[in-house]
Formats: C-alpha cells, sequence, structure tokens
C-alpha cells in the first residue's frame, strides 16, 4: 500500500530533516509515528500527501512512484486517494462547514447531486453534520478538526494522514477523537497519526518512533 | 464519403502541382543575367525577352545595346551605354569586368572603353550617348562619356541638353 | 552613433530581445542537463532537482512563446513606425528592405515562433502521460530552438546596426512592382493561376483537415502558405489599397487600413501553424487533438473569408474589378 525506501529529505546540503527511512504501511493498518517536536513528523506526512518532495529516495504509494507524477496527475492522485488533517487544519475561516466540503468536492466530481450526498456521508461519519452550515471560524477546536476530517473523507479517500491531532483539543474531546479514529480504522482507511501524545499508548496499534530524522520501529 | 475524401484531396493536390508545371512550362521569364558564359564574348540579345538589370526596361533593340561580363563570367544587359555606366559604378569587379557595346556605325560588338560615344543620339534611357567604333570631331572617349555620365552631364539634363544642342547647332 | 539605435521603440525591441535571450539562456542550461542525465525511473537527489528543475525550464519556455509572439507583432509594428526615419521608406517594406538582414530576420521570428509552438505542443503531450515520456525529446528540440534564437539575435544587431537614416531606401512600389517584362509571382504564375492555386489549396487544407488527411496537409499547407503570401502581396492587397499598382505585405498594417495586416497575417499564420502542428502530432505521435484542427480551421477559414471579401466589397461598390 504505502512503501517507503530510502527516503531523505534536505533543505540544506547540511540539514538533513528524514535521514534514509525505509518502511511499509499495508492497507487498512493503523500507524503511529511518535516523536518530539521538531522530530521531522509533520515533514514526513507532508511528503506523504505529496505536498513536499523527497530529496531521495521511493515513495510508492498502491506501486506509484508519486513523487513522478506530473503536477497535474499528481494533484489528481492527491484529491483522489489522500485525506491529510493537518495540525491548524487549513480550513476556509470565513466560509460555512459545507462549502468547505464542496470545494474539496468540486474538482472531482460533474454531478451536484452526488457531490451533496457524498458530502453529507462525510459529515455524518465525522459527526460533524448539525454544524453544516456554521461559519468555520465560529467553530470550537473539536468542531474544526471534525470538519477537517469530514473534508478529508468527502473524496472517499483511502489514506488519511494526521498531523498531531490532539495537540489543539482537550481531554474529552482527545477521547473522543480516539472513538472516532477507531471506527475510522473499522472502515478499512490506511490511517498514518504523527503525534507526540501519550493518549495514543492506550491505543492498539503499529508504532514508529520518529527522532532527529530517524525511524525507529 | 469519409473513404473518397482522401482520394479526392490528393486528386485535387495533385491538380494544384499540374497548375504549377504547366505554368512553369508555359513562357519563358525575361532574361536578366546569364551565368556560365565561358567565352567571355558578348551574347546576342534575345529582344524583349530581357531586362536592363539597371532601369529595368526590356531591350527592345541591340543597337547601341552593352553588356557587362563580369570575371565570374556571369553576363547582365543594358539597352543604354549610360545604363551599363551608372549601374557597374559601385560593383566590385568594376575595374576587371569587360564592357561591350553595339556600336551604330559598323553594326557589331566592340570593347566600350575603346569606342568612341556621339553625345546626342536618341538613346533607349535619354542619355544621348551613342556607341560609334570610329572617331569623329562629334564623339567623346569613354572616360569622358563616364565622367558626364555621374555628372549628370548628359541628354538627360534638360539645361545640359540646351548646351548639348546649342553647341552642336553652331 | 547611429541615429536608429537610439531611437526609443528600437530601445525597448532590443531590450526585449535581449530579456528573450536570457530566458532562454537559462532554460538552455536545464536542457542541456536534462538530454544528458534525464532518468525518470532513478530516484537520486540529482534526479529529483532535474525534475523540479524541469518545471522552470517549461515556464521559461512558455514565457518564451508568449513574449516572442508579442515581439514579432511589436517588430512589426517598429519597422513600421521607422519609415519616418528612412528617406525613401513609405512602409515597412523600405525599411526591412534597407539592408540584406531585414528580410531573413522577420521569416526566422515568425519560423522561431513556429518552433515554439510545436515545443508547446509536444509539451502537453509530454504532461498528458504520468511518465514524461516526450522530456528528453522535448528538451533536445528546445536546444534547436536556442539555435534559431542565436541566429535571430545575430540578425538583429546586424539588421539595426546597419540600417542608416541617410541612404534612400526603395519604396515598397519599386520593391513589389513589376520590373517591365518581368513576372514577379512564383513559377511564373499568372494572377488567373495564383488565384485558382490560391482557393484549390485552401479546399485542399481544408478539407484534409475535416478528413483528417495528416500528411496532406503536411504537404498542402506549406505550399499554401507561399501561395497565399504571393496572393495577399500582390492581388488581394490592391483591393484593400484600392490601387492595382499598390502591391505590398507591409501597407496594410498601417492605421488608413484599420491595421487589417495584423488580422490578416495573423490568422494565416495561426491557421497554417496549426495544421501542420496537428498533422505532425496525428502522423509523430498518433495523437489527433480536436482543438487544434479547430483553431486551425477557424483562423484559414477567417483568412479567405476576409481577403476575398474585399474583393467582394470592391466589386459590389463600383461594379468593377480592378
Ligand atoms: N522548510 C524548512 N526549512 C528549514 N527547516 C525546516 C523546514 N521544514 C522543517 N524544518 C525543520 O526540520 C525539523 C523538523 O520539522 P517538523 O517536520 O515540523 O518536525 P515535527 O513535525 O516533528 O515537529 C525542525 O527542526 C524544523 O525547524
Ligand atoms: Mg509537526
Amino acid at each position: 500500500m504505502i512503501d517507503i525506501q530510502n527516503l531523505t529529505k534536505k533543505v540544506q546540503p547540511n540539514q538533513t530533516i528524514l535521514d534514509n527511512i525505509s518502511f511499509r504501511v499495508k492497507k487498512g493498518e493503523l500507524v503511529i509515528v511518535k516523536g518530539v517536536s521538531g522530530s521531522g513528523k509533520t515533514t514526513l506526512l507532508s511528503i506523504l500527501a505529496t505536498l513536499d518532495k523527497p530529496t531521495s529516495g521511493k515513495v510508492l504509494i498502491n506501486n506509484q512512484a508519486v513523487h513522478k507524477l506530473p503536477d497535474l496527475h499528481l494533484s489528481l492522485f492527491r484529491a483522489q486517494h489522500i485525506g491529510f488533517v493537518a495540525q491548524h487544519f487549513n480550513l476556509i475561516e470565513h466560509l460555512s462547514v459545507y462549502d468547505n466540503l464542496l470545494i474539496a468536492k468540486g474538482a472531482l466530481t460533474n454531478s451536484i447531486k452526488e457531490a451533496k450526498s457524498d458530502i453529507t456521508k462525510a459529515l455524518k461519519q465525522a459527526n460533524i453534520l448539525h454544524k453544516k452550515d456554521a461559519i468555520v471560524k465560529n467553530l470550537s477546536g473539536g468542531e474544526k478538526q471534525r470538519t477537517a476530517i469530514a473534508r478529508a473523507l468527502v473524496n472517499c479517500a483511502d489514506i488519511l494522514l494526521f498531523d498531531e491531532p490532539t495537540a489543539a483539543l482537550d481531554s474529552k474531546n482527545s477521547q473522543t477523537f480516539l472513538e472516532l479514529l477507531q471506527n475510522l480504522h473499522k472502515m478499512q482507511k490506511t490511517i498514518i497519526v504523527a503525534t507526540h501524545d501519550p493518549i495514543f499508548d492506550t491505543l492498539k496499534a503499529k508504532t514508529f518512533i520518529m527522532q532527529d530524522g530517524k525511524l525507529y520501529e | 464519403m469519409k473513404k473518397l475524401m482522401p482520394f479526392l484531396l490528393t486528386l485535387l493536390f495533385l491538380g494544384a502541382i499540374a497548375i504549377i508545371f504547366i505554368a512553369l512550362a508555359k513562357k519563358e521569364a525575361p532574361i536578366t543575367v546569364v551565368t556560365n558564359n565561358f567565352e567571355g564574348k558578348p551574347l546576342p540579345i534575345k529582344l524583349n525577352k530581357t531586362n536592363d538589370t539597371e532601369c529595368a526596361m526590356l531591350i527592345k533593340t541591340q543597337t547601341n545595346a552593352a553588356e557587362v561580363i563580369a570575371p565570374d563570367r556571369k553576363t547582365w544587359f543594358f539597352d543604354d551605354p549610360g545604363c551599363m555606366v551608372k549601374w557597374i559604378q559601385n560593383k566590385p569587379f568594376k575595374k576587371k569586368a569587360k564592357l561591350w557595346v553595339f556600336t551604330i556605325d559598323t553594326k557589331r560588338w566592340i570593347d566600350a572603353k575603346k569606342a568612341f560615344y556621339t553625345t546626342t543620339y536618341h538613346s533607349a534611357m535619354h542619355y544621348g550617348f551613342g556607341a560609334m567604333e570610329k572617331n569623329s570631331s562629334k564623339t567623346i572617349n569613354f572616360h569622358t562619356m563616364v565622367q558626364r555620365m555621374l555628372h549628370n552631364q548628359t541628354m538627360a539634363n534638360p539645361k545640359f541638353r540646351k548646351k548639348l544642342l546649342g553647341t552642336s547647332n553652331e | 552613433m547611429n541615429k536608429i539605435l537610439l531611437n526609443q521603440k528600437v530601445i525597448i525591441y532590443l531590450s526585449i530581445e535581449t530579456l528573450l535571450l536570457l530566458l532562454a539562456t537559462i532554460a538552455f542550461f536545464i536542457a542541456f542537463k536534462i538530454v544528458k542525465n534525464w532518468d525518470i525511473n532513478s530516484f537520486t537527489p540529482n534526479q529529483f532537482t532535474l525534475e523540479r528543475e524541469n518545471y522552470l525550464f517549461i515556464t521559461l519556455v512558455q514565457m518564451l512563446l508568449f513574449f516572442s509572439i508579442f515581439d514579432t507583432i511589436y517588430f512589426i509594428y517598429v519597422i513600421d513606425k521607422l519609415h519616418l526615419f528612412i528617406p525613401g521608406a513609405m512602409c515597412a517594406a523600405g525599411v526591412i528592405n534597407a539592408n540584406s538582414f531585414g528580410v531573413p530576420l522577420l521569416l526566422l521570428k515568425l519560423f522561431f515562433i513556429f518552433l515554439l509552438l510545436l515545443w508547446q505542443n509536444i509539451n502537453i503531450l509530454d504532461l498528458r502521460e504520468k511518465t514524461f515520456p516526450y522530456t528528453k525529446i522535448k528538451a533536445s528540440f528546445f536546444i534547436i530552438i536556442f539555435l534559431a534564437l542565436i541566429a535571430i539575435i545575430y540578425f538583429d544587431i546586424n539588421y539595426f546596426f546597419h540600417l542608416k537614416t541617410n541612404l534612400p531606401v526603395s519604396c515598397c512600389s519599386t520593391l513589389y512592382g513589376q520590373l517591365e517584362g518581368q513576372n514577379p509571382l512564383p513559377f511564373n504564375l499568372d494572377t488567373k493561376l495564383l488565384l485558382i492555386l490560391f482557393y484549390l489549396l485552401f479546399i485542399v487544407v481544408f478539407g484534409a483537415l475535416i478528413g483528417e488527411v495528416a500528411f496532406l496537409i503536411l504537404l498542402a499547407t506549406p505550399l499554401f502558405l507561399y501561395i497565399a503570401y504571393y496572393s495577399v502581396t500582390y492581388f488581394f492587397g490592391t483591393y484593400i489599397y484600392e490601387l492595382p499598382t499598390h502591391k505590398c505585405p507591409f501597407c496594410m498594417f498601417q492605421k488608413e487600413y484599420y491595421y487589417i495586416g495584423y488580422l490578416i497575417w495573423g490568422s494565416l499564420f495561426l491557421g497554417t501553424f496549426f495544421a501542420l502542428i496537428w498533422a505532425i502530432d496525428a502522423l509523430l505521435f498518433k495523437i489527433w487533438q480536436k482543438k487544434l484542427k479547430l483553431i486551425a480551421q477557424i483562423s484559414l477559414f477567417l483568412f479567405v473569408i476576409i481577403c476575398s471579401s474585399y474583393v467582394a466589397f470592391y466589386y459590389f461598390k463600383n461594379g468593377v474589378f480592378l
């Protein structure tokens, strides 16, 4: 499903953020990448989300070397296969929840009817349907996160990436998120979570530890 | 129809090519220059089919016509010795080229530099120079003719024409 | 110092050319690296760098195309305006023929645009695929384009440096007018045969576009372009100027004729170029691009309609032909 071989990312010739990382994630697997702040988790997720390119090394997703695709194909691939929930969600603050999802959906559909039903479905899965007409900037942190998750689900992506999902949540909301995560896991989504929050230790999942750009099992 | 179309269009295209070949075969274009004149002798002029390179007119008579044969054996034609003189001034082969004129008195090609020129002849471009093989009191030599050509002292200049006709009346 | 070189429009023109050369030089170095090192199946840092530079390369060449089209139109505008400075010149014809570099320069510039359009076309086909199949071809092709630009710059410099304000040149009527008995038309054609060829070849090219007969387009389009040039200069032009002796491809760029020259020559070149590119795609890559074909058809049709309507309107107005 996801096969990473000798992935290295440098931002300068002498500054290595990811250092020769290799690992595999099978379809439907739930993976936690742990590590202190600054260890390179966000960089790794950005590369997996195809938002950034490696300096060297292979990244195969569904057997496709994604970073080798021309930009247009890459955007299409990203839209169809990858749902990315960024640490700060990157929602469009002055639009409604529904419209945020519509924009994400718009690129991939021709039929308004189909778009509507997909959006409603995603909002239900992320448990935020009741807020569908609220403006994003008026939402709480937890609600924003669920909006971002709904957006990640709206194109039926098979890979979900979460960057520090509990960093902005209180412990009650964190628990709710864990339940949601397990539901998504049951839906056979391939999930990678990058975090430094010990709350994930309770979760039954494959765990990697990231330190100074290196990955340990 | 769809199958026939490439065939029909190709036929049309061949028709266009045929038109070009027919046009090419129909008529010779006027001559302006002849290459590979290896003998270096003046060529007979094809009247009404040869252009004067200087004034662009067709040459209508061989009498008083002129030819320039460059060192590389290219040959140009003129209907007036004046045209030849004017044309050759800024050519690199000005000194080395052979110049010929067809004389009025003896009716043959001779070296233009050895010919003599009357000044009031009714020449094609009205410069007035008529090529003669025999010297007389009314003729000037080649060098003088060139000088007059270059200083606009010809029959084509109305002021000088008066002067010329005035002296010939005396 | 040559007075022409101090002319504001000439300075702007030469500055744009310098800019183009700069863009092209950067693109050339990347193209060279791509030709030498490109290997899409490699995951080395060099290849990833090259893939990023490839996008810079594409952007640079696209800018080159955009600016070249603008720059060629501007070039015609500049030489058209320069006729005021050159004694004897009445329009761009005299200016461009003022020395022997002008005409080759203009032809090169047009050919350059054709090459860039062809490049852009291969680029689109390349990025449509997932594996960059034509990237190396594209880069090699650009090296040829770069050489063409060098030639253009060479002619540019020679042309403007040898443009003298003190030497009188010929006006268009002596340049494009007829020598006595001399036929200016190619293949010894007369006007009637020229026009028959003009419409015949138009039908062939247009029909071949409809019927998608690529090889015929490749053969007939250059000939049509050639015949169309003479038809406009020696026949349709006289109706634009409404003067049987006014034979000039350039005067129609002037305001007196509503700048129609830009539209006439523009549609001709757009149409023929796109038709050729369509045919090259079909023959070389086995790709049949509907949009290209449509643009070619519309442009060529527009071109023929504009030319013909000048004759028709003249006849309608005056009841006779020129
Ligand atoms: N574009 C960049 N330029 C320079 N340094 C960067 C860049 N991106 C990330 N870094 C550095 O790389 C290290 C890892 O960053 P990051 O992946 O955000 O770590 P994490 O998400 O684990 O906190 C940090 O020290 C960060 O400052
Ligand atoms: Mg981070």
